[in-house]
């Protein structure tokens, strides 16, 4: 009778606490920078395995086990940088190359994760996570952002939702990269082309057409399509028209498809055409035009209001179907042979937290809307100067506008992005021929799914 | 019977520190071998590293299905069918000819263990810098008008493989030769000389027949340095070669690295299983000759 | 007729490994010889830049004498990265015990195959090879299981311990001590030497060979790990040369050069010291006591 009484008392005790929390989270408003209440039993020691060394997840740790003193969170950073300082000045580096020191962090996470010792919670940017979910290796989230009532209110759900795959959540961003695209504002005044102005979000294919179209119809010196090289072209129309080439489901490849090395040819012909520079500008002294340029958010709002801007009409490049696509930044996952998950949980849920994402070690804007301001502002004062200024609400929003437009997971797999741009980049150095190419990535690909 | 008991008694007690003896290798090589044999063992049968569910005999089947585990196992053996002969061939003649010279025998053996000198990083670096398409080969045979091929991408890829091992690996089995060679007592040369054999037969009937044992250990051990030769081909060519030097230790390594720990081991047991066979029926026919060799 | 054929067999036998010479130690001389060069004629000769003073430079020069001869990337390697030495050092702690242990142990354990009889002996020995057969990438995970359970994952014994139990050894050296005639085991104990001192006195002087071809086999194995080194050893400080070398990669090749001529060095070194016992057979004349 007495243990019952007693179990019955803990669960009460834990039913409690949980609502507890989830009060705590909507009323954060006000709390930026009181701690929490620590109503659950938080306690345990969990490990955290970094490749490299990431200052917001050091000091976010040292604050998590000063709010809840009978934890034990270990960062481990597997790479990190050491300088030293040559006698005539140099700093020269003595670490190991960045690839092979990957590697080896591979090597020693899969050993550490099939021997069932790895750390608790895992970075999982550099790792091929097409083959870690088929393996299990990690937790699925959803209960746990359920549990804590993570919503539209607090977090841009639909970058967490990037996170998302068919079999359930197993990795939790807390930052995102994505892509604005903006034209030539005087290369747009000469020639009156320009996208719809109605338009939101704008496909790369469909902003290259109207770049061709403004360098074909201007007559400015040194104008050229963007800054980057053909076979940049040709990657971003690959990514656009990815399920064409890949179905992810049945784990097979079309690329030796006649669409491919169309798409090949195209670039390489735009290269000819001349419609990319060939290192011939000066930047300092000479005239010259980019149609289009592709930026991160941060710096691209910033460019837009500039008051002499000439960042015309920028915008998120979107897919086929309109859908603004993005890359998880950041992300963690949950180690599922941990045996303290809830513990890794909690400090991931930190990790989203408003005190953590408002720091300045974090950088950029993340997830927890509470915090956007702060880091946007952050951003903005630094990109405001007395010869370029722009007002920093009209920042604030035009991110917030951004952000919340994205939608869909922009392909994200390394190794895939890594074939597929090899290969490209040996055709347009003229190594091989389109049907190679295509054929080469043919094969690598379908190895890489199905070895 | 009992006096067989007594007598395996006192053989024992007699041989007790003999025994103690063996324990020392064999309490480590438990430990440290046998058990993590059975562990890996204990892997091919199951489909999962983490969750671990028995699944019997349906990784092995799965191979058999799997174009790419086959194409490293077929390119695998046609690599140790060509180097490994090649290889102790070569090592056994170098090795007779270091015992024959008495002046320079230490610098012509150190000459074919510099490979194993350098580490492995270098001789990558070197051999892309001769191999590649803008490498010396290359330059070299521009001379002559060849055209320039990148040969590690190339049908040859397989005959550089094989150079580079032998390149690396000759000095080893030397090594095991000079002195396994060194053990045949001279006067058995004497033997023979004296009643009329010819080199020819001298070098069949005591050399090879006294060599069996060192054989028999050159076999193995140029088999273990054959899968060693995938360190410097992995840094010359990456995870993805071309399909004639894809060999087995790139599956295995590609499925270490996708965590599919199962796999990498029925890989490698069945090529293991193939090797195994061969060494019993060489254990067997080195049994027989040893027998009489200590007579 | 016979006296030219054997002659020109001679000289193009001589010619053939003149050339094979050349190949064998070129890397070794390049290594050398570039690791004297300064990093700016490095980068000219290895790096494919297509600079306007050569608008058609294809291949790669080897150059062998460098202009100028200079001590610069010994100097960066030897004082200025005192992370280097550390690294030699670590080299020598895991290779020395490693050999120690190993002619100890494989010693021990082939004597005692050699000289017992008993039921499962051709089977344990025929254990002893398959075992050895199964390749690193194999091991290393029960490796890391075993080690974690004995709870040396972390330290250098992770890599030792396994290293001294190497079947190779057990291997090598009995197939040396076959060879030793039963006729001067049967001496010893006639003479009352029980097993220790008869491996002492009669055994292990007849095995000089093996033992010398053993230890230089080991050497070279341990001094190049990388890959028990990858998965065990987490500090960087404690990471031993090879392993440091191996991350250098191709944008420190002046350091990787000179890194690699001292790298080289010990093994030779080693070698020199050990070739005269090769070559020591089994003493057929008398028998020792």
């Amino acid at each position: 009778m007495k243990r019952i009484l007693v179990l019955l008392m803990c669960v009460l005790i834990t039913l409690s606490g949980c609502t507890q929390n989830s009060k705590d989270v909507i009323d954060h408003a006000d709390e930026v920078t009181q701690t929490e209440k620590a109503d659950k039993k938080i306690e345990g020691e969990i490990t955290v395995s970094l490749l490299d060394e990431m200052e917001f997840v050091d000091i976010a740790a040292e604050k998590f086990m000063d709010k809840y003193p009978n934890t034990n969170i270990n960062v481990e950073t597997f790479r990190e940088t050491e300088f030293i300082e040559t006698t005539d000045g140099a700093v020269m580096s003595v670490a190991p190359t960045e690839e092979f020191s990957t590697e080896s962090y591979l090597q020693q996470l899969n050993t550490k994760i099939m021997s069932g010792k790895a750390a608790d919670v895992i970075f999982t940017n550099p790792l091929p996570m097409i083959k870690y979910r088929e393996m299990g290796v990690f937790e699925d989230l959803t209960d746990y952002i359920d549990e804590k009532g993570i919503d539209e209110e607090n977090y841009f759900m639909n970058i967490i939702n990037l996170g998302k795959s068919e079999k359930g959540q197993f990795e939790m961003p807390l930052s995102v990269y994505f892509d604005i695209i903006s034209f030539d504002k005087e290369l747009v005044d000469d020639s009156g082309i320009k996208p719809n102005e109605n338009l939101k979000s704008i496909s790369y294919s469909d902003a290259l057409k109207i770049a061709i179209d403004l360098v074909d119809n201007t007559n400015r010196d040194n104008t050229y399509l963007s800054i980057g090289r053909a076979y940049e072209v040709a990657y971003q129309l690959v990514e656009e028209n990815l399920e064409d080439f890949i179905d992810f489901d049945k784990k097979k490849s079309y690329f030796d498809k006649k669409e491919f090395i169309d798409i090949l040819e195209y670039a390489k012909k735009l290269d000819q055409e001349g419609y990319f520079d060939k290192g011939t500008i000066d930047f300092y002294n000479m005239e010259y035009h980019f149609a289009y340029d592709i930026d991160f958010p941060s710096q691209a709002a910033a460019f837009t209001l500039y008051d002499d801007s000439i960042s015309y009409q920028s915008m998120p490049i979107c897919n086929k179907n309109g859908k603004v696509m993005a890359r998880m930044g950041s992300a963690f996952g949950i180690n599922s042979q941990s045996e303290n998950k809830d513990l890794a949980w909690e400090f991931i849920y930190f990790l989203m937290s408003e005190e953590v994402q408002s720091m300045p070690s974090f950088y950029t804007t993340g997830i927890n809307k509470g915090s956007f301001d702060a880091s946007a502002g952050r951003y903005a004062e630094m990109m405001n100067s007395d010869e370029f200024s722009f007002e920093i609400s009209d920042y604030k929003n035009l991110l917030r506008t951004w952000y919340e437009q994205v939608d869909v997971n922009r392909f994200a797999d390394y190794n895939l992005s890594n074939i597929i741009y090899e290969e490209m980049y040996n055709y347009f150095e003229d190594v091989c021929t389109a049907e190679e190419a295509s054929k080469n990535i043919q094969d690598r690909v379908d190895k890489y799914f199905n070895e | 019977m009992n006096n067989n008991n007594l007598e395996s008694v006192r053989k024992l007690r007699k041989n007790k520190t003999a025994y103690l003896m063996l324990s020392a290798s064999l309490l480590g090589f438990l430990f440290f071998y046998i058990i993590p044999y059975f562990i890996s063992m204990f892997y091919a049968f199951v489909d999962n590293p983490l969750s671990k569910s028995f699944v019997g005999l349906i990784n092995y089947r799965d191979l058999f299905n799997n174009k790419y585990f086959l194409r490293g196992l077929k390119n695998t053996i046609i690599f140790m069918c060509i180097s490994i002969p090649l290889n102790m061939i070569i090592s056994l003649g170098l090795a007779m000819i270091c015992n024959k010279i008495k002046v320079f025998s230490k610098y012509l053996n150190l000459v074919f263990l510099i490979p194993l000198a350098i580490p492995s990083a270098t001789t990558a670096f070197f051999w892309k810098q001769v191999f590649s398409l803008n490498g010396f080969l290359n330059k070299f045979l521009g001379i002559f008008n060849f055209e320039a091929v990148d040969w590690l991408n190339s049908k040859y890829s397989m005959y550089i493989m094989v150079f580079i091992f032998l390149w690396k690996n000759i000095g080893y089995n030397m090594i095991l030769f000079i002195a396994g060679l060194n053990n045949i007592p001279k006067s058995y040369y004497e033997c023979a000389q004296l009643e009329g054999a010819s080199r020819w037969q001298q070098f069949r009937i005591v050399t090879l027949t006294y060599l069996v044992p060192t054989f028999f250990l050159v076999f193995i051990m140029t088999f273990i340095n054959s899968f060693k030769v995938f360190k410097e081909i992995y840094i010359l060519t990456g995870d993805n070669p071309h399909e004639n030097i894809y060999i087995l230790q790139h599956f295995m390594n590609n499925m270490f690295m996708s965590l599919n720990y199962p796999k990498l081991v029925s890989s490698i047991s069945i090529l293991i299983t193939v090797i195994v066979s061969l060494i019993i029926v060489m254990f067997i026919f080195e049994g027989r000759v040893s027998k009489n060799l200590s007579e | 007729m016979k006296i030219n054929s054997k002659k020109a067999i001679k000289t193009v036998l001589i010619v053939i490994f003149f050339i094979a010479t050349l190949i064998y130690i070129s890397p070794l001389i390049i290594t050398i010889l570039n690791s004297f060069m300064t990093e700016r004629e490095i980068n000219e000769n290895y790096a494919l830049i297509k600079t306007i003073f050569e608008p058609d430079k294809k291949y790669i020069d080897f150059k062998l004498i460098p202009n100028p001869v200079s001590l610069e990337q010994y100097k960066k390697l030897l004082i200025e990265t005192p992370v280097y030495l550390k690294s030699f050092w670590n080299s020598v702690i895991i290779t020395v015990p490693i050999i120690i242990g190993q002619v100890v142990v494989s010693a021990l354990g082939a004597y005692g195959f050699t000289v017992l009889e008993f039921k499962f002996k051709r089977v344990l020995f025929f254990m002893y090879i398959v075992v050895m057969l199964l390749p690193l990438q194999v091991t290393l995970l029960p490796n890391y299981i075993v080690a974690e359970f004995l709870h040396i994952k972390e330290s250098y014994l992770a890599i030792i311990l396994p290293a001294i139990f190497n079947p190779l050894g057990v291997f090598l050296l009995y197939q040396h001590m076959k060879l030793v005639p039963k006729s001067y085991l049967e001496a010893a104990q006639i003479d009352g030497a029980n097993h220790l001192e008869t491996f002492f006195y009669v055994v292990l002087p007849n095995v000089t060979g093996g033992i010398a071809s053993l230890a230089i086999l080991t050497f070279i194995e341990y001094w190049n790990l990388i890959d028990q080194g990858i998965i065990f050893i987490t500090d960087r400080s404690k990471e031993p040369l090879s392993l440091f070398l191996a991350g250098m990669g191709e944008s420190q090749l002046g350091l990787s050069f000179a890194a690699s001529t001292f790298y080289a060095t010990p093994i030779l070194i080693v070698f020199f010291y050990c070739h005269d016992y090769l070559k020591i057979g089994i003493q057929t004349s008398g028998l020792k006591e």
